[in-house]
């Protein structure tokens, strides 16, 4: 009897462990990991690029990409263990880091600064101005709440990053917003409550720019794409793949890398939202 | 083994009276074999919930281990800074950065101002429902408020985000309405449903003579009601505010769009952006790693501490019930006498009970104002909803950036028929076990029907955890529709045991004993006689459990991930349609607002088909079992049972209603 019961155990505990490993872990050729923020954008590319390949009739040359979320120091160790084919980093590379790896910039992140279309009296402001509302609930004429995004998201970490009071501590350093800051987890939600409401900040990525809200000027200079290339919109960073040296990476890998460094590759870059390189 | 000996002796017996027989005699002892693994297999399925219970108490509390051994436990429950980026950039130590006590505070102030403000509504709806609702409407009410604990809760939310936080902007004159308040109010309604109707059974199971002793002692029909009737019911009415405190705890989605979720604010005002336990998981959850993630886990399992706490607390109001509620209501009737008598002595000329006047209107406005808002949440949903319904939207199959509808129904089907699959055999199994072997009322039973019980009160977003860090871990750590649909077999479960064993028990013993006594074996009696006459009980659990899979959102959104696009088969990750509706909201590309409208109305449409059928499946099951033979015994069982249990503001009915509740 327990003998049976025991099988029958073991049978049922097989046959749900079965069930799972169905699930597909195939491995992939080429395995990418690293930063959050860069991570939706390489999923995209990856799965266009997949597609691309798969179109045609040849089945040779087909390829199977996995994009690993973790973050940017991660993504970076992995490129220097050969952990994977190529990291992802939403930063320049840290001086201890320079040395070993090399990158190549794919993107970059612009972030703009959004109100209601209704505002009028506030249009351009201070990296001092956004900090003092964040950080102190100080209103920008106006505006006297603000959004934020969640902890984790790739814009909310850009964007703490570059925004510093005066004396030039960063959002990023501060413990806890002002009450008067809300947090939402999505670029929609953002431009959702800030549509609706005139007394309200937020930030987006500039891809994410629609004609149901506004940007803002910061420190006098026109959130557009060609100010972000140029360097002149400071809320921007670079989108970077990480790879020991050129002549590691695998054929697959880099006809990927071309691919993304493509038109083809850019025109997807600027649909996401982002800055093309080129 | 007694069991066992007893059969030997028999054969033996049979044995050495009729040699002749010895063939037919092995015939028989395989039979019997049958028959004993045929019940460990049952047995099997029965012990599956508790097993699962074990499970997911267990791995969450391993895996949250590390993050609570690093931070330590007291830094984890006290501190009230959450600041895991300090600790990633190795700045400050664990113990700095993962204090939660802001969120367990938020919680506990969302939830208990949702319960009392939900309670309040609830109660009064039933007492209206039940004490001066016309004849005529007092059906339709009902359904409605069955309907309403169908919806969705991201529609709630939905609903909250497009309507009552922009009203309470114009009302109050704030900059941002999210916050406490509104989520007060959206939990509100969403747990409304479920406590007027568990209030309405327990005012309908107070004995009538209770009322009308108090009426026929000179009270006024309010005095009747709010006096002597509501405090008959009130071990009832405090369980159904228990099962909504577990509820409002657990609710996710729905709250994550209204609460302003800002990390470390404590919930001081009204309209302060607080997160919650199980807003702060869905927030951070798809981002975190190594040390963060183990803490998001471990809020998790200090969320699931909560929920069993207020489930004991609730396992033991009931219980008391069963014992004194008798004499409770004998004494509170003499009470009730000696004060009439008194107040009749004192009051000779005064109509009296103002008070309760004043509380019989009170009831009525707030039924009217539940209806109207709830009426007012469904059609604002359809008006804005249905032109959005675009033959673009519901037909084309859509690609990797475009949610449609198609997609959206392969997945949910996909996650509909897995579930089913798997949670079907092993709930009617287990079911079996219950109804058909276990000793009725034996330690055991209880035990499992507590397991049972207790999965069935797990919030979503807990068993989404698991799913996460069991069922995804198993698939290679991807998402994919199958880790989904496993973890909706547990949520789905206690459904199915419920719905089913409740069918079982109707089905009359004497049919048992007939195909027993004509030399069927209690396997085929059970496949053959049985689970027939229990179909319609099994097809409604069906269908409730349909209606949960398609509105979960919370367990889904990190099993089975929420990628856009056609799914390939299990392998692949996918959305259901209240995942696409709260991924919408957050996203927000051009038109994505209007697709999240569209699913609104789609699943009110799914909930609305299924109450129906539901509704429908139940009336057959009723007039099959007047019509049907052995309904006279039956009915006349039932009429013994509902005479014993009157005065324990029945079970039997509170079960009812549960089932109603999980849809």
């Amino acid at each position: 009897m327990k003998k049976k019961l025991l099988a029958i155990g073991l049978a049922s505990a097989m046959s749900v462990a079965a069930v799972g490993a169905m699930a597909g872990c195939s491995g992939a050729d080429i395995t990418v990991s690293g930063s959050s923020s860069v991570a939706p954008l390489m999923e995209v590319l990856a799965a266009a690029y997949m597609e691309k390949l798969a179109a045609d009739d040849d089945k040779s040359n087909d390829v199977e990409i996995e994009v690993i979320t973790s973050d940017s120091g991660t993504g970076v160790s992995d490129a220097q263990n050969g952990r994977n084919d190529f990291g992802m980093a939403s930063r320049d590379l840290k001086d201890n880091e320079k040395g070993s790896v090399t990158p190549k910039q794919i993107a970059t992140d612009g972030v703009a600064l959004i109100v209601n279309k209704s505002v009028t009296d506030v249009t351009d402001v201070t990296g001092a101005q956004v900090y003092g509302l964040y950080a102190n609930g100080t209103a920008i004429g106006g505006l006297s709440a603000a959004i934020s995004r969640e902890d984790g998201s790739g814009t909310r970490d850009a964007f703490d990053g570059l925004i510093k009071s005066a004396e030039g501590a960063e959002l990023a350093d501060l413990e806890k917003f002002a009450d008067c800051v809300s947090e939402e987890t999505g670029t929609g939600a953002v431009k959702t409550q800030v549509s609706g409401n005139a007394a309200v900040l937020g930030y987006i990525s500039l891809g994410s720019v629609d004609d149901t809200i506004k940007t803002l000027k910061f420190e006098g200079v026109e959130a557009t794409a060609d100010n972000v290339k140029s360097g002149d919109y400071k809320l921007s960073r670079p989108f970077n793949i990480v790879y020991t040296a050129e002549d590691d990476l695998s054929d697959k890998a880099k006809a990927f890398i071309n691919f993304i460094m493509s038109a083809e590759g850019q025109a997807i870059v600027v649909k996401e939202g982002y800055v093309s390189v080129i | 083994m007694l069991l066992r000996k007893r059969e030997k002796g028999q054969d033996k017996a049979a044995g050495a009276g009729a040699p002749v027989c010895r063939e037919e005699t092995g015939a028989r002892r395989a039979a019997l074999d049958g028959e004993k693994s045929a019940r460990a297999v049952f047995f099997i399925a029965a012990a599956f919930s508790v097993v699962a219970v074990f499970a997911i108490v267990i791995y969450l509390l391993v895996a949250s281990i590390p993050a609570l051994s690093e931070v330590g436990f007291f830094s984890f429950l006290f501190k009230s800074k959450w600041l895991p980026k300090f600790y990633e950039d190795g700045s400050r130590p664990a113990s700095e950065t993962f204090g939660i006590l802001p969120m367990i505070l938020s919680s506990v102030v969302v939830t208990l101002g949702a319960v009392v403000v939900g309670g309040l509504l609830g109660v009064c709806t039933a007492v209206f429902l039940v004490y001066y609702c016309p004849k005529k409407c007092k059906g339709a009410y009902t359904q409605v408020i069955n309907l309403l604990a169908g919806i969705p809760s991201v529609v709630y939310g939905f609903f909250g985000l497009v309507v009552i936080v922009p009203m309470l902007e114009g009302i109050f004159g704030v900059t941002v309405g999210k916050g406490v308040l509104a989520a007060v109010l959206v939990l509100s309604l969403m747990i409304m449903p479920t406590i007027a109707s568990l209030t309405k059974n327990s005012l309908e199971a107070v004995p009538n003579e209770y009322y009308e002793g108090a009426l026929a002692l000179g009270n006024t029909k309010a005095q009747a009601i709010f006096k002597v009737c509501l405090p008959a019911a009130k071990r009832g009415i405090l369980s159904a505010l228990i099962l909504g405190v577990g509820r409002a705890v657990g609710e996710t989605m729905a709250v994550a769009m209204v609460v302003g979720n800002t990390t470390n604010n404590f919930p001081t005002g009204l309209f302060m952006p607080v997160a919650t336990m199980t807003t702060q998981i869905v927030k951070e959850m798809g981002y975190a790693t190594g040390l963060r993630k183990d803490a998001l886990i471990a809020i998790g399992f200090i969320l699931l501490l909560f929920v069993l706490v207020i489930n004991l607390v609730l396992t033991l109001v009931k219980r008391e019930k069963m014992g004194g509620n008798a004499l409770r209501g004998r004494k509170l009737k003499a009470q009730q006498e000696e004060g009439a008598q008194k107040s009749k002595a004192q009051y000779a000329f005064r109509r009296g009970g103002i008070v309760q006047e004043i509380l019989k209107y009170i009831c009525m406005a707030l039924a009217a104002v539940v209806i109207v808002a709830l009426a007012a949440m469904v059609a604002f949903i359809i008006v804005k909803g249905v032109p959005n319904l675009t033959a673009d939207f519901l037909f084309t199959a859509g690609s990797s950036t475009d949610v449609t509808m198609p997609q959206l129904l392969v997945t949910t089907l996909l996650i509909i028929f897995m579930t089913l699959i798997i949670a079907l055999p092993l709930g009617i199994a287990a079911a079996i076990y219950l109804n058909e072997y276990a000793k009725k009322g034996s330690k055991l039973v209880k035990a499992i029907r507590l397991f049972i019980d207790t999965l069935a009160g797990i919030p979503s977003i807990v068993f989404g955890l698991f799913g996460n860090i069991f069922f995804v871990a198993i698939c290679g750590g991807r998402y994919s529709i199958l880790a989904g649909s496993l973890t909706m077999v547990l949520i789905v479960l206690p459904t199915i045991v419920r719905s089913t064993e409740e069918s079982l028990r109707e089905v009359a013993d004497s049919m048992r004993e007939g195909s027993l006594a004509l030399g069927a074996s209690k396997v085929r009696t059970i496949f053959k006689i049985v689970l027939p006459s229990a179909l319609s009980g099994i097809v409604t659990s069906v269908i409730l459990s349909i209606g949960r899979i398609v509105g979960e959102s919370a367990a889904l959104i990190y099993t089975a991930g929420a990628v856009i696009g056609m799914p390939d088969g299990y392998g692949s990750s996918g959305m259901t349609f209240a995942v696409a509706m709260y991924k919408l909201t957050q996203t927000g590309r051009a038109g994505d607002m209007e697709k999240a409208y569209a699913i609104a109305v789609v699943l009110l449409v799914i909930v609305v088909a299924l109450n129906l059928l539901v509704a429908f499946l139940e009336r057959r099951i009723k007039r099959k079992a007047r019509g049907g033979t052995g309904g006279e015994k039956r009915r006349a069982a039932a009429a013994d049972k509902a005479h014993e249990e009157a005065p324990l503001a029945s079970p039997a009915a509170a079960q009812t209603s549960q089932r109603e509740i999980t849809v």
